[in-house]
């Protein structure tokens, strides 16, 4: 058999593989969560076949700033390099493989390896070796520069990377989504949003357990009672979930396409600061917003401090929840994620909205992040130890008339409804069937 | 008061700018005068201090929340060595009602994350006291907290600093900053008081 005719068996193995672990009735198979050698495939063809979430533009504001993040779990550079573009290098040396930069971010010129002193310019480019001499004539400096991504491009601020030089471009693989991400950024009615990381927690699950959740409302009744029972103890009624009836809601899910699926919540949501649960100088500085600014004015800044009603859930790695709040998701292995959050500082905005905005993010860890970690880390025992379960169920919606198909493959649900989970599987089950070849660029 | 009550009478106007700058003062300069303490740690603040240590260990919730000022602030930074708490998001930033509503939640008996509960024991060593006046007096400890749960058990170094004052003849804890070591890294899922 020919090498290529092999490739072609095997791949088409591959995908029939697939097909059967998520099946048209909805379900999903334990495997994709607990086999390491899918979580392997996912960082090739995901993680490294299409778009991923790197940056916010604000992160890396001047010349020679960078950051150093992951594009699956692979160390990358990201950096405003001395030409004003953003690229996305390789952390990790092409002589003899060390990682070069050792900080979480900066500002840099020019990146030393550690091990043997060789010299790389921040757009990527090597320009020097120690000992020069010891190297044979036609030895090629720019066959040996960093591994550059062929990819790098933003949407309103917002940075992806891809190692796949044939990914479609940005804003068609964001699609339909960019309705909500266009929205979500023009709600903070500002360029002067900066983005400063609020946290991160890791915990023993798989990465998409976190991703399914973001797009599901189903869970939040049970999941969430114990926050739900003392803010209705301690605050009453009027609060965060009491809006919330999963069969009669106006609130609604949707699914994308590319795996993008939302959760919207504003329809059923009058005002984010009157239902939110009090934080501290709640009442101190909305009294002085109001005083100084008049209570129409006050208002609109109060609504910014906390979070929109949205989640924006991104393929593969992002969720954006409004308000300039946005978590990333960074799979360490097929039973490890860790998840950074991050918000925004409003420079334009009085002080006052710039101290309850953090208040308000330290609520979201406190108070949401823990059940939600502590069902994923049960999920991924109970998939892991019991291999005669097979079989975990998204079909809620399913082959109801709750479901409303919308233009270009955009699907709407009932908010309880795991439309948009459904959704994300199918196209998982396509993207990781697709014959992508991720590489870097060095020349 | 029951902590799982209205909170509608707690006194809430007191986070301001003027306690965020108190903040920021304490921890500076508590930083800055830790070279050498003024006083191996008296009797009655040791006692207050582990008597703090043993009611949360124990979940005695509601004594060991009387053990604070009405107009408390319970602090736990993100940012490792942060002076700056008003522009920042941390762990905790908490006033007496916040700090009740995170041991509310663990009270109502259904938070996941606490069932089951862990257990912990919280060591502090290395204690350093400053007096500032007869009323006012900061400390500053190690401290290891340990945790076991759910077969596992697992350890939280770190350091923690205090206010205490005399309201009404009576030492009362005004200010807590529990600073871990690994507070700017991925936490885990801990969900007990820190």
């Amino acid at each position: 058999m020919k090498t290529a005719e092999a490739q072609s068996k095997i791949s088409n193995l591959v995908q029939s593989k697939y097909d059967h672990l998520v099946t048209a009735d909805g379900m999903v198979h334990r495997s994709l969560f607990t086999d390491p050698a899918i979580f392997e495939d996912e960082m090739k063809q995901i993680f490294g076949g299409t778009w991923v979430f790197l940056l916010h533009e604000s992160e890396i504001p001047q010349v020679n700033d960078f950051k150093c993040v992951n594009i699956g779990r692979r160390p990358l550079i990201v950096s405003r390099s001395s030409d004003g573009v953003i690229r996305g290098m390789m952390n990790r040396c092409t002589h003899r493989g060390a990682t070069i930069c050792p900080y979480e971010q900066g500002n840099a010129k020019r990146f030393s390896c550690p091990y043997h002193g060789w010299t790389f310019g921040n757009n990527g480019d090597l320009i020097g070796v120690t000992f020069p001499k010891g190297y044979r004539k036609g030895f090629d400096k720019a066959a040996h520069n960093l591994g550059k991504l062929p990819c790098v491009d933003s949407y309103r601020g917002y940075v992806f990377g891809s190692l796949n030089a044939d990914v479609e471009p940005l804003e068609a693989w964001l699609g339909a989504s960019r309705e909500m991400i266009d929205w979500s950024v023009d709600n903070l009615a500002t360029d002067k949003a900066r983005v400063v990381k609020s946290g991160s927690m890791v915990f023993n699950a798989n990465w998409k357990l976190q991703s399914d959740n973001n797009g599901d409302m189903y869970h939040v009744p049970a999941t969430h009672k114990s926050v739900a029972t003392m803010t209705q103890l301690r605050h009453g009624s009027g609060k965060a979930l009491d809006h919330f009836d999963g069969d009669d809601s106006e609130m609604y899910v949707k699914y994308y396409g590319n795996g993008h699926k939302l959760i919207d919540q504003t329809p059923a949501i009058d005002s984010a600061w009157d239902r939110a649960r009090p934080v501290p100088g709640r009442e101190t500085y909305s009294r002085a917003l109001e005083e100084r600014l008049g209570e129409v004015e006050a208002r609109k800044y109060l609504e910014l401090t906390g979070r929109a009603g949205i989640n924006l859930v991104l393929f593969p790695n992002m969720i954006i929840a409004g308000a300039g709040s946005f978590n990333v998701y960074e799979p360490v292995s097929v039973n490890q994620t860790i998840v950074h959050s991050y918000d925004v500082v409003l420079d334009d905005a009085p002080d006052e909205v710039n101290a309850l905005k953090s208040r308000f993010k330290e609520d979201f860890s406190g108070f949401g992040y823990r059940d939600d970690n502590e069902i994923f880390e049960r999920i991924q025992h109970a998939l892991t130890t019991i291999p005669e379960m097979e079989w975990l169920d998204f079909s809620k919606g399913l082959g109801t008339d709750r479901e409303i198909f919308e233009e270009n493959g955009v699907v709407k649900g009932a908010v309880s409804d795991e439309t948009g989970i459904r959704g994300t599987y199918n196209f998982w089950k396509e993207i990781m069937s697709r014959d992508v070849v991720p590489r870097v660029v060095q020349k | 008061m029951k902590i799982l009550e209205s909170a509608n009478s707690i006194a809430v106007d007191y986070v301001n700018d003027s306690l965020y700058e108190h903040l920021a003062n304490f921890v500076e300069q508590i930083e800055r005068d830790c070279e050498i303490a003024d006083t191996l740690p008296e009797s009655d603040i040791l006692k207050l201090l582990y008597l703090e240590s043993r009611l949360l260990d124990e979940k005695h919730f509601e004594q060991w929340m009387a053990l604070f000022s009405d107009e408390l602030v319970y602090w736990v930074p993100m940012i490792f060595g942060t002076q700056n708490p008003k522009f920042e998001s941390s762990i905790y930033l908490d006033d007496r009602r916040r700090l009740g509503d995170r041991v509310g939640a663990i009270l109502t008996g259904a938070l996941h994350a606490q069932t089951p509960p862990s257990r912990t024991r919280r060591m502090l060593t290395n204690i350093e006291q400053h007096n500032i006046s007869d009323d006012e007096i900061r400390i500053r400890a190690n401290l290891v907290i340990w945790e076991y749960r759910k077969h596992e058990t697992r350890s939280y170094p770190g350091t923690q600093e205090y206010e205490i004052v005399r309201e009404s003849g009576k030492l009362k804890i005004r200010t807590k900053v529990v600073r871990l070591l690994n507070s700017d890294s991925p936490q885990g899922n801990y969900s007990f008081i820190l």
